[in-house]
């Protein structure tokens, strides 16, 4: 029995003593566990470029997010654009066009997931790195980042939504259900606060190297306060925002010497024109061949907005009363919309029956055959979120509520001027071409508007300007909202008044004006306590 | 291999001056020759095994020879040649060998002592079925265990439930191979199993703790016995065919219900901006030439798909040194284009016996599959997409010369197009499992086992995916592979001691012991683009583009136990059973990271008792009761307890991608594993003298913690939730299976029926909240697990048929306010079960559950002289199906094809028609989740019919050959049910259990016919 003397303490040491714990624990391999992570320099921007990511979803985002694209807003919602593609695909997108969204909808309750989920991230950052030891500067930059992006998702929700539940730090396990809504005007609060964060924190775009050129900027984070202060100035102004904030801040922009105007309007939507001299903040993309999911860097508003007969779906016609809006000869029609038989970027365009809505598409969302991706949902394409033509205009607006209305035309008359001094949309002119060919005769081609110019004529001359300058640029439904002319123009598009009577039954009225919001997601309200929008 | 095979039977002695022996063995009571009884010439290897009508002859070395004949459930017998030529040997039962033995966990127990549910399936019923999946060999043999095939597709897993669904994640069974746990038993082949114990309940499973509350499967496998060398033979081959396919419209009737959706809601289809000139002049066409068009389906069938199994064994060795080797090649072809799988198996073992007190062995397997990858997508997957593509589309258009574009119809891809592209889509598994133990016996009771067993695994997935065009829609501009490479190694080594011993009236089987379990995995894969399209370029170096992406996993866990079990049983008669199990485990904190899992059962052998012994009718009769605690660790990830900060967050700045990391799921460090409580009570009686054998076993099994791994969370959260234990479900059921087995004359019967009753309920869920899942593109979630109902009820609107005409429409509204305004004649008529007077996802109810009120089999084994005849039928009743393709074939819309029968749908002329009309803008919601997707899943099942001849003893002597069976064999020849989809067997879309019923076109099950022959020689 020797042997059982000896084989009973093995097997009885190989339970209890100290092997025991070690064999259980088992670490997890290959990622990193432990919220010391972002004490390295390293791990601190990727954290924050994560937060990038977030915002930058348009199929498939960790939290079941499926196509969401701010043109689903900004353009379809408005009278510039229809839905698009075969009549049966994508009813979801009618629904929202027509106002008809069921409270299910899974693109509202997408780009909710995608702007909660960068505002979670943006929070782990803004929790975690102020403890880092990374050195003060990058701190501050990185920091800076995460305010501009939580207030710019923030600022994303309540133009669509209202008021929403406000987060200063990752939500607590206790705290599901537990929240509620802020009001639009505590929302706006919230948005100016990470806002002003971040123009204290950020560098200007010249205070970034090359290798950061997309990153958020001071300059962005002041056009994006001056943005929101707009909208909340013409729809719940509870907080009495002023013109002259908004002025301060588009002055503060021009003043900096960070920007000018593109000399070329054609060439903004090209790859050539990203990252221009006139661009503030674009979501930056990258064809690395993935389809979907996080991992994804490239884009699928390309392939979505596409002609159907050569690469895409044909989704986001632009209507023929925003084709109407431009003046004779204007060269940013062509840059905006192109029709059956156009020559675009050395391709003919061919638009069949059956395949739109309009006869046209949108030209800005076109990607030059050069880069086209091998994975169609990964297109390198930029969307533009704020240029600065933009800024000009909305200091033109703000001065002309200011009394300032020589000053408003002047810069309406900037934008004007460089517009009629560009050349054709690229490679129009011939099959194969990818040049830039200038127009024979401008004589008369948009006219500087008078000096004399006030009142009522100056804002409808602004708003027009807005209206053709960032034309299916997702603007446009923003810009009547809290111009108080959205639900005349809905009437225009839809005469059978459908549309109108079903957007007024989903406003909430605010100090200013009526605002038409989308649907909370039915789960956030249903099982959540989240207050839902009127109508849904 | 042949050199393998010397080596193992290497120890054969060549005879010299052999003797020639003949004779008979017949049974000592009723004089029945026994066949298969061992001789073997004792102090050696050689021997051989009597043949089926008792028959033996061997040579033995010389005139004194001694012969060993031994026979399960008799007393071995020695007889001494002496001289003589002609032997007649009668075999006496052995009142204690006739006790069968049954493998429980940690060892094994004389079927009378059993206290526990475990009920056993031999060789003969899993190798009935043409299958080299032992566990679809499972399907329908025993009460309360259900397996379903997930896909008809060859190289599927099928789906084990023991005793209903018991998780909301996996519920998987353990299997336990030779003492050796594991969750997969692909690599074994159906003829390398000796038996298979189902432990069902959990006084039988509480000594595996925490893996234990989904059953386990203990499989031994087939050993070398003492013996002359038995070689055996078995190979079928034959051909299958989808056993349904489903009437579908043909090119005319597509044209004109695409036609009538834009007509119906006031669209001039002439008018080229509605559609396009060319599209309606082809849907023109169709009409008017009455054109059948393409048939899709049998586009992408492979009719007469051939099946093929060649398995080879050998066993014997001697009293010391036993052995077995064999080696299986199975091929099949799937029933649909570019499916197939090619499995090569081998099994090799060695058991030593080295004296008395020490014994050893080992065996070793190696598994090689490959199979092509078939996809369920609901819009790449090749039957989804064959059943909605337009037929006005040919296959390959000799215009473009190229796959015809089915894309501005049916907006799917072309299906033929997608089968072809499976040929490049492959997996290769190779998996290596061997298992090592050494025996010391201390004492005649008191003995020490160590086992080691060791798991490692290498599996390649190869997808290629051409550059195509076929148009803007459906083309792929640069051709990449997929390359991925697995890597596992798992090891679990377990010390166990036993004592088993009997003083007078009290008997003692008992077991203590520890183990320990360690499992890794990890993986690679590179996605490379640009390769040019030829297999032998189909590896990442040929990529010609310098776009790569790449990712990589890795999960490592630990289990480590001490467990035990004593079965103290009285006169035979009383027995009682206690079972203890501590499970630690490193997927938990180390605060939750230990369980207990204890558990009790008693038995009454009745029959053994004096007032049972006057009687002849009730030969023996059992009672048994138990309870038992079992866990589940199966949900719980690696990282679930961990805040894990997630890669591949990619942006790019300046034109360059760039990394990004953030944590994507949340934590949750109080999770724990799942619990269940099951209480057990059984009855085993035989009738007439055991002639009739009746099963039954009533359980309550009670699973709380649940873990939900995605639970609800508001979507504000920002992050994945955590997985939490949040809900408690309930499974109680009725089992019973009744087993008649007689010999008359020449006749033979064994008939065997099984039934399973088993009711589901949620009891609990985290604050109440239902959980929705089964997600459907287009009609979203089709299930929701709410407390009161079955897991994954199926949850839609009700609908009460369709209106006639306006009149129904106006008729139906509160205080004049029409409660479907947007309705016209034609449309759906909802239901409005919250009576707010509007229809909306409030109005949703249960409409059914896919979990069966009964299942049920049936087997019968008929035997006359020479010939065999099985049978053996399966079904499920009660249960409900989602026929979630409805969305396109049964749409208003007409863009996708439709079933035949909406040629009946509501038109003026047809007011009566309970098929809803065309619509293109469909504005009433007609395609909404309702009932008119849930479908009566219930079938009954013909499974196998199978009629063999076994060719006669003498005759095969002449060819020295033991034994030649020759049959044909045919699967799925008959199926009822009223379900229309492919397949009414439909498992877990995804694997997701909260998918469980949702069909999404399931590859049917193949209608198989075959013929095969097993040969022992």
């Amino acid at each position: 029995m020797k042997f059982v003397k000896h084989i009973i303490p093995i097997v009885l040491l190989s339970v209890v003593g100290q092997g025991c714990q070690d064999f259980l624990e088992k670490e997890p391999l290959g990622v990193e566990t432990d919220k010391t992570f972002y004490n390295d320099p390293v791990n601190a921007v990727l954290s924050v470029n994560a937060i990038y990511d977030a915002i930058s979803w348009d199929a498939g985002g960790i939290l079941n997010g499926g196509n969401n694209f701010e043109w689903m807003y900004g353009d379809i919602l408005s009278d510039d654009a229809a839905k698009g593609s075969t009549p049966g695909d994508y009813l979801e997108l009618r629904q929202m066009e027509r106002w008809e969204t069921l409270s299910n909808a899974p693109i509202p309750q997408a780009t909710w997931n995608n702007m909660f989920a960068a505002i979670y991230r943006a929070n782990q950052v803004i929790q975690y790195l102020p403890t880092s030891s990374i050195s003060e500067d990058l701190k501050n930059r990185l920091l800076g980042e995460a305010y501009f992006l939580r207030g710019y998702s923030y600022h994303n929700l309540v133009i669509k939504f209202g008021g929403v539940p406000l987060f200063e730090e990752p939500v607590q396990n206790s705290a599901w259900g537990q929240v509620s809504r802020a009001s639009i005007a505590e929302t706006h609060a919230f948005i100016e606060a990470d806002f002003k964060r971040a123009i204290d924190m950020l560098p200007e775009r010249n205070g970034y190297a090359t290798d950061d050129l997309g990153r958020a900027t001071k300059g962005a984070a002041r056009a994006f306060l001056a943005r929101d202060y707009m909208f909340e100035i013409g729809t719940d102004n509870t907080n009495g925002k002023t013109w002259q904030e908004v002025y301060d801040l588009t002055n503060a922009i021009i003043a900096s010497n960070q920007y000018r105007l593109d000399p070329n309007y054609a060439r903004l939507f090209e790859p050539e024109g990203e990252n221009g001299p006139e661009s503030i903040f674009e979501i930056q993309f990258f064809d690395n061949n993935v389809g979907w999911g996080p991992a994804k860097a490239g884009t699928t508003n390309s392939v979505i907005q596409g002609n159907r007969s050569t690469w895409g779906w044909g989704f986001n016609n632009p209507t023929q009363n925003l084709v109407n809006e431009f003046e004779a000869n204007d060269p940013r029609l062509p840059v905006t919309v192109y029709k059956d038989g156009d020559i675009v970027v050395g391709e003919k365009q061919a638009i069949n029956g059956g395949e739109n809505e309009t006869g046209y598409l949108n030209r800005k969302a076109f990607v030059d055959p050069a880069t086209r991706p091998s994975e169609t949902q990964n297109s390198p394409k930029n969307i533009i979120l704020f240029r600065y033509a933009d800024v000009l205009l909305m200091q033109a607006e703000a001065a002309a509520h200011l009394g300032n209305a020589a000053e408003a035309v002047n810069l309406v008359n900037q934008v004007r001027q460089r517009a009629r001094t560009s050349t054709k949309p690229k490679g129009s002119t011939a099959v194969g071409a990818t040049d830039y060919q200038p127009y024979e005769n401008t004589a008369g081609v948009l006219p500087d508007l008078s000096p004399s110019l006030a009142g009522q004529e100056l804002f409808n001359a602004i708003y027009h300007e807005r209206r053709v300058e960032l034309g299916m640029e997702s603007r446009r439904f923003y810009d009547l909202v809290r111009t108080g002319r959205y639900f005349d123009a809905l009437l225009k598009k839809d005469p059978s008044g459908v549309s109108r009577t079903n957007a007024e039954r989903h406003s909430i009225q605010g100090s200013e004006n009526l605002i038409p919001v989308i649907t909370i997601p039915l789960n956030e309200s249903q099982s959540w306590g989240l207050a839902q929008n009127p109508g849904y | 291999m042949f050199l393998l095979m010397a080596l193992i039977i290497g120890p054969l002695e060549l005879l010299a001056q052999a003797v020639a022996v003949s004779g008979t063995v017949k049974d000592g009571v009723n004089g029945e020759p026994l066949p298969g009884v061992t001789i073997v010439v004792k102090g050696t290897s050689s021997g051989t095994a009597s043949g089926i009508d008792g028959s033996f002859s061997l040579q033995v070395p010389d005139a004194n020879a001694v012969l060993i004949f031994s026979f399960i459930g008799y007393a071995n017998q020695e007889v001494p040649v002496n001289g003589q030529t002609t032997l007649n040997i009668t075999l006496q039962s052995d009142a204690k060998a006739l006790e069968e033995v049954v493998v429980i966990g940690y060892g094994t127990i004389k079927k009378s002592d059993l206290t526990g549910s475990v009920a056993t399936v031999d060789t003969e019923k899993i190798t009935q079925v043409a299958t080299v999946d032992v566990n679809q060999a499972l399907q329908g043999k025993v009460a309360g265990v259900q397996v379903t095939p997930s896909s008809g597709a060859p190289g599927t897993a099928s789906r084990v439930r023991i005793r209903g669904v018991g998780s909301f994640g996996t519920s998987d069974p353990l299997y336990v191979v030779d003492g050796f746990t594991t969750n997969n038993i692909d690599y074994l082949a159906p003829t390398d199993i000796e038996s298979m114990e189902v432990l069902k309940d959990a006084s039988a499973t509480a000594v595996y703790g925490n893996r234990g509350a989904n059953g386990v499967i203990i499989v031994t496998t087939k050993k070398g016995k003492a013996g002359a060398p038995v070689f055996n033979f078995n190979t079928y081959a034959g051909i299958q065919n989808p056993w349904n396919t489903l009437e579908l419209a043909n090119a005319s009737q597509y044209a004109t219900l695409f036609l009538e959706a834009y007509t119906n809601d006031g669209r001039n289809v002439q008018d080229p901006s509605v559609i396009s000139p060319e599209n309606y002049a082809a849907l023109r066409n169709a009409i008017d030439n009455n054109l059948t068009g393409t048939d899709w389906q049998k586009a992408v069938i492979n009719k007469n798909a051939p099946i093929q199994n060649y398995n080879f064994s050998v066993n014997g060795g001697t009293e010391k040194s036993r052995y077995g080797f064999s080696a299986t090649y199975f091929d099949q072809q799937g029933t649909i284009t570019n499916t197939g799988m090619k499995r090569f198996l081998l099994r090799l073992n060695n058991d030593y016996t080295f004296n008395k007190r020490f014994s050893a062995g080992y065996s070793l397997s190696y598994a090689n599959s490959k199979f092509n990858n078939y996809s369920t997508d609901q819009y790449s997957g090749v039957l989804p997409v064959a059943i909605v593509a337009a037929p006005i589309i040919p296959v390959w258009d000799p215009i473009t010369n190229n796959y015809g574009n089915s894309v501005p119809f049916s907006q799917g891809y072309n299906p033929v197009r997608l089968a072809e592209e499976q040929r490049t889509r492959t997996t290769q598994q190779n998996r290596l499992v061997g298992t090592l133990y050494g025996d010391v016996k201390f004492t005649d009771a008191f003995s020490f086992r160590s086992t080691f067993g060791g798991d490692r695994s290498f599996n390649k997935i190869g997808n290629y995916y051409p550059q195509f065009v076929v148009s803007p829609a459906e083309q792929r501009s640069q051709s990449s592979l997929y390359d991925e490479r697995q890597n596992g190694w798992g090891w679990t080594w377990s010390n166990v001691f036993s004592y088993v011993k009997e003083f007078g009236d009290h008997s003692i089987n008992a077991v203590v012991g520890t183990e320990a379990v360690s499992g890794f995995y990890d993986y690679v894969n590179v996605t490379g683009t640009n390769i040019l399209n030829d297999p032998s370029q189909y590896y990442i170096g040929a990529a010609k583009s310098t776009q790569f992406s790449a990712g990589s996993n890795v999960g490592q866990n630990s289990l480590l136990s001490l467990l035990g079990r004593v079965n103290y049983s009285y006169k035979n008669r009383y027995m009682f059973t206690a079972s203890f199990r501590a499970d630690g485990t490193s997927r938990l904190t180390k605060t939750n990271r230990v369980g207990y899992f204890p558990s009790f059962s008693f038995g009454w052998n009745a029959h053994e008792e004096a007032f049972f012994q006057n009687q002849n009718v009730l030969t023996t009769l059992k009672l048994r009761a138990g309870y038992g605690e079992v866990g589940n660790q199966n949900n719980l990830s690696n990282t679930a307890t961990s805040y894990v900060v997630t890669p591949q967050q990619r942006y790019s700045f300046n034109g360059v991608p760039v990394e990004g990391r953030a944590n994507t799921v949340l934590v949750n460090r109080d999770l724990i594993w799942e619990n269940s409580k099951m209480t057990n009570f059984g009855v085993d009686a035989g009738f007439l003298n055991n002639q009739i054998n009746l099963t039954l076993d009533y359980f309550d099994k009670r699973t709380t913690d649940l873990i939900v791994g995605s639970p609800p969370a508001p979507a504000y959260v920002g992050a994945l939730p955590p997985a939490i234990n949040a809900g408690t479900m309930q499974n109680k059921g009725l089992e019973a299976a009744l087993n008649y087995s007689k010999k008359e004359g020449d006749f033979t019967y064994d008939l065997g029926v099984n039934a399973s009753f088993i009711r589901n309920k949620v009891l609990k869920l985290a604050e109440g909240q239902p959980v929705a899942g089964g997600d459907v593109n287009g009609i979203g979630a089709t299930t929701r697990t709410q407390e009161g109902q079955p897991f994954a009820s199926f949850y839609g609107r009700k609908t009460d048929g369709i209106f006639n005409n306006q009149a129904e429409i106006d008729a139906y509204n509160v205080d004049g306010e029409l409660i479907q305004p947007n309705a016209q004649p034609g449309d759906v008529k909802f239901v409005d079960l919250n009576s707010d007077g509007q229809i909306d996802d409030l109005d949703r109810t249960i409409l059914g559950s896919a979990i069966p009120d009964f299942s049920y089999g049936f087997n019968a084994f008929l035997g006359y002289k020479n010939f065999d005849f099985k049978l053996f039928f399966q079904g499920l009743a009660g249960n409900e199906t989602v026929n979630a393709l409805s969305i396109f074939n049964a749409n208003p819309r007409g863009t996708y094809n439709s079933y035949a029968d909406r040629m009946n749908r509501w038109t003026p002329q047809n007011p009566a028609a309970n098929e809803p009309r065309m619509t293109l803008s469909d504005p009433n919601q007609n395609v909404a989740f309702s009932d008119r997707y849930v479908e009566n899943g219930s079938y009954l099942r013909l499974r196998n019919v199978q009629l063999g001849y076994s060719l006669p003893a003498v005759t095969l002597s002449r060819f020295a050959v033991k034994g030649l069976r020759v049959y044909v064999s045919a699967d799925n020849l008959l199926t009822l049910t009223k379900y229309r989809g492919y397949e009414p067997e439909v498992g877990d879309w995804y694997g997701n259990a909260f998918y469980q019923g949702v069909d999404v076109a399931t590859y049917p099950q193949a209608r198989t016919f075959i013929g095969g022959l097993n040969l022992t020689f």
